[in-house]
């Protein structure tokens, strides 16, 4: 069951680099493919002992790396909507949501990086036995990375712009997440923060469509 | 580096990959490194009463499998790391020619949501 949510979550993410401009039977041939090709590289890892608990190299890489070239090669020969908007900026409902799903990730993304022993299964009724130290590192985590946000849009660009917080979250917790586990259980590793980075033209391009449509 | 990278990307026929480039490919491969660095300087079971691990059941107070050293391990790692992005390429030219071959959108139905409906 675990794998199967992994497997949903790869093929989101592999679908969030072709939104917009593949159909249902287009997204349908996507799965189809992906289901396959994730089952493969999983076996490749599970074969050769390579420690993926935080499913990074399955679910992240593998997806991300998946949608990047399907969306490269089915580029448009026509000039696209997003083409003529360079000068557009995300709106504040956008980045409002942007912040909700910030908070979704913070209480969801650390669940990946422990999904294996939340529950043990050598204990009766497979009950919680305790709460991983890893959540902790990783919200640990996240608040510096957010902080040193903060700070960097303030120095930069002398304001603090809401999606940098949303995408430093994304980058923190996937890059701490793909360590394992154990590791960051026993060294207790500290929290380190990486560059905000900020990604408008996703926002402006999803805004320019909504208004298109209105 | 997001601003100098954000028009060549963007423009004039690749559109949203940026979200999938840097928040999950980007930090993934960051990542896979990481594992592997950690993997290689990870003290072995015997030097670290407290190193627990899920294959040290079968290799004593080893916690690496197959008899690995631990740098051996961390070659797995990031040989993990590209495998997964070498799999990815390789699922995703085969998905590509289909939708390719099945897909007649042209720029302006692309964002056009009756298209879909």
């Amino acid at each position: 069951m675990t794998e199967a949510i992994v497997c949903a979550i790869s093929m989101l993410v592999a679908y969030m680099a072709l939104a917009g401009r593949i159909a249902g039977f287009q997204v349908f041939i996507l799965c189809f493919f992906g289901v396959f090709f994730y089952g493969f590289n999983e076996i490749i890892i599970w074969r050769h002992a390579i420690s993926d608990t935080g499913y990074t190299m399955r679910l992240f890489l593998f997806g991300s790396s998946f949608g990047i070239i399907t969306a490269l090669i089915l580029k448009f020969k026509d000039k696209i909507a997003t083409t003529d908007t360079l000068g557009y900026f995300a709106s504040r409902h956008t980045r409002a949501y942007g912040l909700i799903g910030a908070c979704f990730v913070w209480l969801f993304l650390p669940i990946l990086s422990c999904i294996g022993n939340i529950f043990d299964p050598n204990t009766s009724g497979a009950i919680m036995t305790y709460l991983p130290a890893v959540i902790l590192n990783l919200w640990m985590a996240l608040s510096g990375s957010c902080t040193a946000s903060f700070c960097v849009s303030i120095l930069l660009g002398r304001k603090i712009h809401p999606h940098d917080i949303v995408f430093s979250s994304f980058t923190v917790i996937i890059s701490l997440i793909s360590g394992w586990y154990r590791l960051f259980r026993n060294i207790h590793i500290k929290p380190r923060s990486f560059p905000s980075i900020a990604l408008r033209s996703d926002c402006r391009h999803y805004c320019h469509n909504y208004e298109s449509q209105a | 580096m997001n601003h100098k990278l954000k028009k060549p990307l963007n423009n004039p026929e690749v559109i949203d990959t940026q979200g999938t480039i840097y928040t999950f490919f980007i930090t993934a491969l960051i990542g896979g490194i990481y594992s592997a660095c950690l993997a290689a300087v990870y003290p072995y079971g015997a030097e670290s009463p407290t190193g627990t691990n899920s294959w040290s059941e079968n290799v004593g107070l080893r916690w690496l499998p197959y008899n690995r050293t631990k740098f051996d391990q961390g070659g797995f790692q990031l040989a993990g790391t590209f495998i997964s992005v070498a799999v990815g390429i390789l699922s995703s030219l085969a998905t590509a020619l289909v939708i390719y071959l099945t897909t007649e959108l042209s720029a302006e139905q692309v964002f056009n949501d009756s298209t879909f409906a």
